[in-house]
Formats: C-alpha cells, structure tokens, sequence
C-alpha cells in the first residue's frame, strides 16, 4: 500500500458534466438551457420566491411578529413512545437519549399525555402534562419533576460552604454581641438606678444592633474575597 | 497481539517483542487516509505564485486613442489585459492556505497506516542503531545485513528519539533515507516509506502518543 493506492473518500469526487460537446452526448447543442430568453444567458436571476423582476409577494405585504428570545422549548416525548421501555424502571433524560426518543440530554424534557402508557414507570422530566401525570400515577409509577438549573450558573461547591460557614459566624456574632449589649444595658439601669427615664437605652439598643449588623456584613465579603 | 522480532546491528535476531494491538493491529480506515494525507500534501503547498493586474502593470496612464470617431474599440489604457503586454486577469496570487484535519482523525490515521504496515510485513525493529564512523557505506551495511530490500528506489522511514551525529552524518547523504523523530511521525511519513525502520527505543514514545 503506498501513496498512489489511496482513493478518494467516496462522495468526494463527482464527475463534471461536459456541456455542448455535441448532440450524442445528451446535452450538445443547447447545453441543457433550453431556448432563447434570459433564462438561456449567464447570470440569471433565480432565487426561491422570484417572480421575474415584479415586486415578489413576500416584499409586498408588511413584516409582521416576532420570535421570543427566552422562550422555553422543551424536547417532547409521548406517553405511548414511553412503552418500548420495557427493561427501565427509572426513566431518566439518559436513558431517553440512549433510547434515541430525545436528541439532547441537556435541554428540557415534557411529557405529553398521546397514547396509553401500559407500564408502571418512574420518569424523571422536566415538565408532564396534566394526562400524562395522571395516567403514570394511575399505573403506580411516579412522575418525578426535575428542578433543572442552567449548566453555566454551576457554583462550586467549596465555595457554596464557605459562605455558609461565614454566614454562620455572623449570626452567631450578632447574638452574642446583642446579648452583651442588653447586659450593658441593664447593668446600667441597675447602677445608675431608677433615676433616668426607660426611652434613652432603647435608643441605644437600636442604634448598637443597627451598627453590629454592618459590621457582620463587611467581615463576610472580605472573607468571600 | 502481533510479535516482531527484534534485529541486532549485526542482523541477528536477538529477542521477540509484542507491539500493542491498539496501534499496530487497527481496523485500518483507508478513506480517512486519504483525506489526511491530501490534508499533509496541501500544506506543502506554498502558493506563491503571483501575476500583475492591469494596475500594477508599469505605464498606460495615457488614453492610446480617443474615445469617438477614430473606428476603433473604444480603449483606456495600453495595459488592458485585452492588449499585448497588458495585465492578467485572475492570475494566481501568493496567498495563505492550511487545512486542517482534527487530532483524532490524524491519530486514527497513523494508526491504520501503521497497522498496514505491519500486515505487508514492512516494518523493522532495530536494536540500539549507532556507528561509530559517519560513513554512509557503513549505514547501507546495516540496512543488508536486517533484511531490508535495499534496492533502487526504494525509501525508508527510520525512526529514532535522538540520532547520533554519526548516524546523521551517515544518512545525509542517502536519498533514499528520512530520519524521525516518533514524537512527529504523521500517516503520510508511513504511507511514503516503502520499509518502516524503528529503533526499540521509539517504540514506548510512539504508544504514548498515540
């Protein structure tokens, strides 16, 4: 096997139909173009919805509607399709796509209610029709709706117990601080006695918890960064 | 698994080696080589061929002759590429072609070029290749003594990690003989060889890479 054995992928090469090499050859004389007129000339206008240079319909009439930019589509699978599942207790977007009933694994899934379901299955989708619930439960199967989020906003799951950890403290700093005060507070209400009027500590209460609050705050963002 | 026996410098068999069946015992795909292999021989191409337009054609700024009364085709310059010494029209031009084939495909296809090999029985396994004068004489030796049909026209492929000046020197002079590295070696260094030499130390490197 060397170079000059190789041959081209099939499909790959085609042969060129030879035009006007005379009458025998099928296509001599006019060369597949017919007869006189603009058509028969090079560089001929003909494209879908062409209507020989008068203004074609779809230009005539008024552009109208739009297309959603976030509209949810879901990939559709019927409950009868769901029958050839014989050997599959669970039914997951895995399984559908291996089944080749979906194309994506990714995108969303509903379930619609054509057909009869002769299973008891429990599927795993994103959406079911009002039927399609009803019949699957009515079998003894479940359906199981999956909260899907999107893939970029995946957050890293280290990060998502560090904040809890930090949110954590806080609030465990803001209790302890809070209780200090209000011994403070009474404290002072003991020492300087009945004297003073019951309004100014509340005061003080407030504004201190405002304070700590602000406080727990910025020490949870600097430890985020 | 497809064993090889292992040949000395001196042309004796000294052991046997099994060559990973992922590699040298592929279900080769001829197709795919093909296209990779156009692929290769496109990028050789150096596409620098160039032709003058009727504007960079030096002269003709001058109207030959006026535009009325004169008879003639009406003319603007004496570098139209409808005049002798004119321009070209769509003449070739220096331009920057690379195809490009994904790593996947070109690693199937050295795979089954290799494996092709192996199946004509074209493929060598040398021991340890060095001289110790940077003869060619001494290197066509070698190739006699291993069984290589050393005739006219015949091309090889041999594969080392790193060459010794002397083999170098050796084979500088041999048309017949390419010297590589495993780390490079492509399905159309395979497919031009007519003997595929590979020295026993290349061998793990080029299941590493492939």
């Amino acid at each position: 096997m060397k170079l000059h054995n190789l041959l081209p992928p099939y499909g790959e090469k085609h042969k060129v139909k030879r035009l006007g090499r005379g009458n025998s050859s099928g296509s001599g004389n006019y060369s597949g173009r017919g007869m006189k007129g603009q058509g028969s000339r090079k560089g001929r206008v003909n494209y879908l919805g062409f209507e020989g240079g008068q203004m074609p319909l779809y230009r005539r009439l008024p552009k109208r509607g739009f297309t959603p930019l976030n509209k949810e589509r879901y990939q559709e699978v019927n409950l009868c399709s769901l029958n050839s599942l014989k050997d599959e207790k669970e039914i997951t977007p895995e399984i559908l796509r291996k089944k080749g009933l979906i194309k994506k694994v990714d995108e969303k899934i509903k379930i619609l209610g054509k057909g009869t379901l002769e299973l008891t299955l429990v599927v795993k989708a994103h959406k079911f029709s009002r039927r399609a619930k009803e019949e699957i439960v009515k079998k003894g199967g479940k359906a199981i709706e999956i909260v899907s989020y999107k893939s970029k906003l995946k957050v890293n799951k280290e990060e998502v117990e560090r904040n809890k950890v930090t949110v954590k403290e806080s609030l465990a700093e803001k209790e302890q601080k809070t209780k200090e005060k209000t011994k403070e507070v009474k404290t002072a209400k003991v020492t300087k006695g009945k004297e003073k009027t019951e309004i100014k500590p509340k005061i003080i209460k407030k504004k201190k918890s405002l304070k700590s609050k602000d406080k727990a705050k910025t020490k949870g963002k600097k430890k985020d960064k | 698994m497809s064993e090889v026996d292992v040949y000395d410098m001196e042309g004796k068999i000294v052991k046997k080696i099994e060559l990973k069946d992922s590699i040298f015992n592929f279900q080769p795909n001829l197709q795919l080589v093909s296209e990779v292999v156009n692929m290769y021989l496109a990028n050789i191409k150096i596409h620098t061929a160039s032709t003058k337009t009727k504007g960079e054609i030096r002269g003709g700024g001058k109207k030959p002759w006026r535009q009325k009364g004169t008879g003639r085709a009406r003319a603007a310059s004496i570098r139209s590429p409808l005049f002798r010494g004119g321009g070209v029209t769509f003449g070739p031009r220096p331009k920057k072609v690379v195809c490009h084939i994904p790593k996947k495909k070109r690693g199937i296809a050295l795979k089954s070029t290799l494996s092709l090999k192996l199946q004509e029985g074209k493929i060598r396994v040398v021991e340890g290749i060095n001289l110790e004068e940077g003869k060619s004489k001494n290197f066509n030796e070698i190739l006699n003594k291993i069984q290589v049909d050393n005739d006219k026209g015949k091309k090889m492929m041999v594969i080392i990690n790193s060459p010794s000046e002397t083999v170098i020197k050796a084979t500088s002079n041999l048309k017949k003989i390419r010297i590589k590295n495993p780390l490079i070696l492509n399905a159309l260094d395979v497919m031009s060889c007519d003997w595929l030499i590979l020295e026993l130390n290349s061998l793990p490197l080029l299941e590493k890479r492939v």
